[in-house]
């Protein structure tokens, strides 16, 4: 059997060939499953493949096409989700074994109805790190997720799954979640773009937690038009999600053409230029050199913002499961097992201290941003670790890995900005990513320079070349 | 009288003292006040500190035995170690486990034994808690028993989350900042 490319097909390139009835959705959801079963098989991203619902799907799209009818913006287009939102008719699993326990899914997560309903054809479910604890998706019972451009190396994660299904080239776009990092990180593990827009934007509803008070939902795609895209087919109040935000639906993919111009950039000084490895402050570097920005901004108390986004994480995170730690904790995942517990024995007083630092920090940052736009800062202190690797050497010490491949991320979610993970390749190194932060509600400023970069060739997320294992 | 290098640990008084060991944690574990008294030295000079207890003298110590209730008495002994010289002292100590109101509990005894004319006998022990470790405590409280095998996971977990969770535990926050209880950035 000759071995089977991913696709270098944007989503936005499908939608067109689709609703312009050049091409079938059937045709190119026959082609996306047949590159699941061809690359999968070496990458484990994949949980659950739809392969009926999807074909079914398609053929209603087409038939709606036939008929005259709108079947939306992203017609055609094949996607997959974190498998964490539910899928109606399907069990969701969010990595757990227990879960699997689980009745199916009465229905769609609010977030893959609207993709749905916009005409992407749901290919199936993704891996994760167990209940979305982690940044590597070394996931004990499902398998390890590889990444497409070294086969021994971690995705990333949390949402690893969703970000090597892109990076591979088997679909043009995923759903992914994060809490901590685990859109960012394993977007730039794996190359690609991946965006958590501002905490609310996106409804959380019918996805499973992690936890609630850092939770975000966002996509992962190769192009910043897709990634603009999916987020105007996305965002929006949702009365079903406590934490949606009631702001009007604000469209992005109008901003792009924009650009940079305009807009006042700074890079991260200080905790963001400090631990971690030389090479990962270098696209940092390069893509402030490219837009011709010069001034550097600190950051204030990121390094307590990390301190308190991981006390709230280990409490929420732990509580939910507390019954299933006191009756069955060996049916965790033994790597998250000892967190999990953990987390259910920290002190109230750092959690609340926690809850109220965080309107300190936001009041701090919004000033910040009185002064600048975008901010930029780069993903991860170290590019994609081996498999099972226990710890990072960071400036000399030797630190271990889990915990500490999200120092970067963690202070930023922690106050719901919207950030992109921009992916910055070297040729024989593995890919890089760049934070590209903003204030609050601020999708487009991050969204326009993220196509800056990558109308620059700064930033590009090339398809992984198929390795022999996948041949 | 010039003093000689006393015998250590001749393997007959080191069998001697074990046997007398085991016998006394037996009597310990079925609570037999006649049998603890009679291991203990008969004298006002004879002396125990138990864990919470300052008991001098034969009477007090006595005294405790015969009011002290027998519930978590059991206890799991380890890295006991037996030190004798010549053939009428030794040092017995040793480490042990033991539940104490639901709350597994890291304990360690010392005790003195001298041979007199009537026997061995303790002349002075001392029994001691480490003090209590915040996650059986907690776990305790939580209604959340950690299974044996992941405790020193969870221990370790703790101690990391109480490292990174110093910068914010040192962060002086007004009175008046109040958590956003729904959060709008």
């Amino acid at each position: 059997m000759t071995a089977l490319n991913g696709s270098r097909e944007d989503a936005l390139t499908i939608a067109a060939e689709v609703r312009s009835r050049r091409r079938s959705a059937k045709e190119i959801t026959t082609a996306a499953l047949a590159r699941v079963g061809a690359l999968d098989p070496a990458l484990n991203c994949f949980t659950t493949v739809l392969s009926e619902s999807a074909l079914a799907r398609a053929q209603e799209i087409d038939e709606k096409l036939s008929a005259g009818s709108d079947p939306g913006p992203l017609a055609g287009v094949p996607f997959g989700v974190k498998d964490l939102f539910n899928i109606a008719g399907v069990t969701t699993l969010a990595g757990s074994k227990i879960q699997a326990e689980k009745p199916p899914a009465v229905r769609d997560a609010a977030a893959v109805a609207k993709l749905k309903n916009a005409g992407a054809v749901l290919i199936g479910a993704l891996n994760m790190d167990e209940y979305a604890y982690g940044f590597t998706t070394e996931n004990t019972h499902y398998g390890v997720t590889r990444n497409p451009h070294d086969l021994e190396c971690v995705a990333g994660g949390s949402s690893g799954g969703p970000a090597a299904a892109v990076a591979s080239g088997m679909l043009p776009l995923t759903l992914g979640s994060d809490t901590n990092g685990s859109i960012r990180v394993p977007a730039a593990f794996c190359g690609i773009f991946g965006f958590k827009p501002t905490f609310g934007r996106i409804s959380r509803a019918g996805a499973f937690l992690f936890a609630e008070s850092l939770d975000h939902v966002g996509p992962f795609a190769r192009t910043v038009t897709d990634l603009a895209a999916a987020y105007d087919v996305l965002h929006g109040p949702d009365p079903d999600d406590p934490a949606s935000s009631d702001r009007p639906r604000s469209l992005c993919a109008p901003e792009l053409k924009k650009g940079a111009s305009g807009l006042r950039i700074a890079v991260a000084d200080g905790y963001f230029a400090d631990t971690g490895l030389p090479e990962v402050f270098e696209p940092v570097t390069r893509a402030a050199k490219a837009l011709g920005v010069q001034r550097t901004i600190t950051i204030p108390d990121a390094q307590v913002a990390r301190s308190a986004a991981y006390i709230i994480t280990a409490c929420e995170g732990a509580n939910r499961h507390l019954p299933d730690l006191r009756t069955r904790p060996f049916d965790f995942d033994p790597v998250t097992i000892q967190r999990f517990f953990a987390g259910a024995l920290l002190p109230s007083a750092w959690y609340v201290q926690a809850q109220r630092f965080r309107r300190v920090y936001r009041e701090k940052l919004l000033r910040l941003f009185e002064e600048v736009d975008v901010i930029l800062a780069p993903a991860t202190p170290c590019p994609a670790i081996r498999i099972g690797q226990p710890t990072i050497s960071l400036n000399g010490v030797e630190l271990p890995s889990r915990p500490n491949i999200g120092i970067f991320t963690q202070p930023l979610s922690f106050i719901g900005l919207p950030i992109i993970s921009v992916p910055v390749f070297k040729p024989g190194r593995l890919p890089l990513g760049i934070q590209v932060i903003a204030a609050p509600y601020n999708e487009a400023a991050v969204l326009r320079v993220a196509a800056q970069l990558e109308a620059m060739g700064v930033a590009e997320a090339p398809v992984a070349a198929p390795t022999e294992s996948v041949a | 009288m010039a003093s000689s290098a006393p015998l250590i640990n001749d393997p007959v008084v080191v069998a001697e003292v074990t046997a007398l060991h085991e016998a006394y944690e037996a009597a310990l574990l079925n609570n037999d006040v006649e049998k603890l008294t009679d291991f203990f030295w008969d004298s006002p000079l004879s002396l125990r500190f138990g864990v919470a207890e300052s008991l001098y003298g034969a009477d007090e110590i006595l005294a405790f035995r015969k009011t002290r209730p027998a519930v978590d008495l059991a206890r799991k002994v380890f890295n006991t170690r037996i030190v004798t010289f010549d053939d009428d002292c030794a040092v017995v100590t040793m480490e042990f486990i033991r539940d104490v109101a639901g709350i597994r509990r890291h304990g360690r005894q010392s005790q003195v034994w001298r041979k007199l004319p009537q026997g061995w006998k303790v002349v002075s022990a001392h029994v001691s808690l480490v003090p209590e470790f915040y996650m059986e405590h907690a776990a305790q409280q939580a209604g959340l028993p950690i299974p044996d095998s992941l405790r020193e996971g969870v221990r370790q977990n703790l101690e990391r989350a109480k490292f990174i969770a110093k910068p914010l535990l040192d962060i002086a926050l007004g009175t008046e900042i109040e958590a956003a209880p729904i959060f709008e950035p």
